[in-house]
């Protein structure tokens, strides 16, 4: 009896340590500390564990953490030993293809300009069944200001943009407008550029016309042509 | 002030206030920096073939009745360069001892490593380094039309801010340069001009944060600000739609590339890329692939470019044509052969050869490779420091 539960309780604690050893070791993962192991662009934790992270520091930098194993072959090179290490949720960032942009202006403004359609060709045309990277360029982007000039002034037809921009009514409603373009809260700097634009254009006399340019110039920024 | 009158007067006066803001001596207090890199308004135009070029679009002499269907009586010989008629007749009378060969031996024979050696100068973009060795006051120095990047997919990193610029519609580009139509409900120059500057700020924390992925749109903002900064420049797209027989604004086929080539140049671009694809013509063994190709689709909108832009505008620009692609097509089945020659155009050109191959399709072993490419398009385009190097190719005028 006494030779039985010995038995037991050693092979007991072997089952133990193997559960204890690190599992990501078997598949070659490592710990990313508190952050969202589905998104690795998503906001991480404290991102500070003991697995080669340094307390302190910004979990999102690289050299913060060692991710990746060195392969090394023959002569023991590493061959991956010149790629450099990305920041986490770095260069994520895609421009929006133009097959996009019209739910994207819809749902901003709930309309679409109508010369929308003809447009297409100033954002490149990609030939059918084949996938190539968008991009930007300086005629594209002038084209989307202009879009967007003419779908803001057509649905800014509320009493608020009859008066000029003031200091308190530029910064609310820029805030606002980029708040529903980016669908995300602005930097004060960035409610700054906006207010700061609308208030400067003290030669258009027209007051809807200056709102227009401010919900255009938000337009035309990376928070809404990018995702 | 005898025989002028006070219209007369007026009109010369602002002629003149016109000629100093179109002039590349301005000062920055007109319409930007400006740098007289060069003597006069210069473009680089790369008409690529993607896939290769044909010798005998370089140096047909070297196969009359051996090769490629080459006799006598399919060449022009213009001044010792010979080359197919097909090509030839693109080129006008005028021009035609404005015509030159260089030889490549740059020892490549696949696609991939051949279309992006082509266009490197050490770790650097080739067409950006020369772009930005122009100088000139274009606010868009380097462009692609009817796409997005170099062949194989290359999209270049800026130098010394300037980023290649893609173009793909005549009316949106034409909108750039010259402004839209004033409607209550259409942007204004000055205002947009305003408005991309508050993007551009409005955009910096997004962009540092994706510096590689949002690198299109960095430069795309700061090439947009530019073009809206110039005075304007009055285009109209039906007159483009007529030379070279275009009906809609997409630059989507050959004829649609020569014409935005020809708005780029006109609107002070230093170097652009037109490219045509379908030229890796395996088994063209009568060189009839290649011939039919140009027939039908480059010798008429390349004729009315080379008549309208380097013919008939050789007093106000020099403007320099190079026609190459990957590779020159080896014997006997027009497979992959590892050097080629650049068919090259210009005023500054004369008729000369470098790139005449042997009935094999070899150049001689001196020949220059891929750098020597550049030094001479530098050389031809008249800048005052060559970042390339010397000119190895005895073919200026």
């Amino acid at each position: 009896m006494m030779k039985a539960l010995f038995a037991s309780t050693i092979v007991s604690l072997f089952m133990v340590a193997c559960v204890m050893e690190d599992t990501n070791s078997l598949t070659g993962s490592r710990s990313r500390g508190g952050g969202d192991g589905d998104d690795p662009g998503g906001e991480v934790g404290d991102g500070i564990d003991d697995d080669g992270t340094t307390p302190g520091a910004d979990p999102t930098q690289p050299g913060t953490c060692e991710l990746g194993k060195p392969h090394p072959g023959f002569a023991n090179f590493d061959f991956v030993s010149d790629r450099k290490a990305g920041a986490i949720g770095e260069n994520r960032r895609r421009v929006k293809p133009f097959s996009a942009l019209r739910t994207e202006f819809r749902r901003a403004l709930g309309t679409v300009p109508a010369s929308f359609d003809q447009s297409a060709a100033a954002f490149g045309e990609t030939p059918a069944r084949w996938y190539s990277e968008p991009t930007a360029g300086a005629v594209s982007l002038n084209t989307t200001y202009n879009l967007a000039f003419t779908a803001c002034y057509d649905t800014m037809t509320g009493p608020e943009f009859e008066q000029a921009p003031t200091a308190e009514t530029a910064q609310a409603e820029c805030a606002k407008m980029q708040r529903k373009f980016w669908q995300r809260t602005a930097t004060p700097d960035e409610v700054k550029a906006c207010a700061d634009f609308a208030l400067s254009l003290t030669e258009e006399t027209v007051a809807r016309r200056r709102w227009a340019h401010a919900c255009a110039s938000i337009m035309t920024s990376a928070g809404f042509t990018t995702y | 002030m005898k025989g002028v009158s006070r219209r007369g007067f007026l009109k010369a006066v602002g002629a003149g206030a016109g000629a100093a803001i179109g002039t590349r001596l301005a000062g920055k207090s007109f319409i930007g920096e400006a740098r007289a890199a060069t003597p006069e308004p210069t473009s680089v135009v790369v008409i690529f073939l993607n896939g290769g070029i044909n010798a005998i679009f370089t140096g047909a002499d070297a196969f009359t009745n051996t090769a490629f269907g080459v006799t006598a009586n399919n060449v022009t010989n213009m001044g010792g360069v010979v080359i197919d008629n097909s090509l030839a007749q693109a080129i006008p009378q005028g021009i035609r001892n404005r015509v030159a060969s260089i030889g490549i031996r740059h020892g490549i024979s696949d696609h991939g490593n051949a279309q992006r050696s082509l266009f490197m100068s050490g770790n650097q973009s080739a067409p950006l380094v020369l772009a930005n060795a122009i100088g000139g006051s274009g606010a868009i120095k380097a462009a692609v039309v009817g796409g997005n990047s170099l062949p194989n997919g290359v999209r270049p990193a800026p130098v010394n801010g300037v980023s290649l610029q893609p173009i793909t519609d005549m009316r949106a580009t034409i909108e750039a340069v010259a402004g839209a139509e004033n409607a209550p409900n259409r942007a204004d120059r000055e205002g947009s001009a305003k408005g991309i500057v508050a993007a551009q700020e409005m955009s910096k924390n997004v962009v540092a944060k994706h510096g590689s992925s949002l690198a299109s749109i960095n430069e795309g903002l700061a090439a947009a600000i530019e073009t809206l900064k110039k005075p304007v420049q009055p285009f109209n797209v039906q007159d483009f739609n007529q030379a070279y027989g275009l009906n809609g604004t997409a630059v989507n086929n050959f004829a649609a590339r020569m014409a935005a080539a020809e708005l780029m140049v006109r609107s002070g671009t230093n170097f652009v890329f037109v490219q045509d694809g379908g030229w890796d013509t395996h088994g063209d063994r009568n060189g009839n692939t290649v011939r039919n190709m140009v027939n039908q689709r480059i010798r008429p909108p390349l004729n009315t470019f080379l008549t309208r832009m380097v013919q008939n505008a050789a007093d106000e620009r020099n403007v320099i044509v190079a026609i190459f692609g990957d590779f020159h097509r080896s014997l006997p089945g027009s497979d992959h052969q590892a050097n080629l020659a650049a068919l090259v155009i210009g005023k500054t050109l004369r008729n000369a050869t470098t790139g005449k191959t042997d009935a094999r399709v070899g150049l001689p072993p001196n020949t220059p490779g891929i750098p020597g490419l550049w030094q001479l398009l530098a050389a031809a385009a008249k800048v005052d420091q060559n970042p390339f190097g010397n000119n190895p190719h005895n073919v200026l005028a």
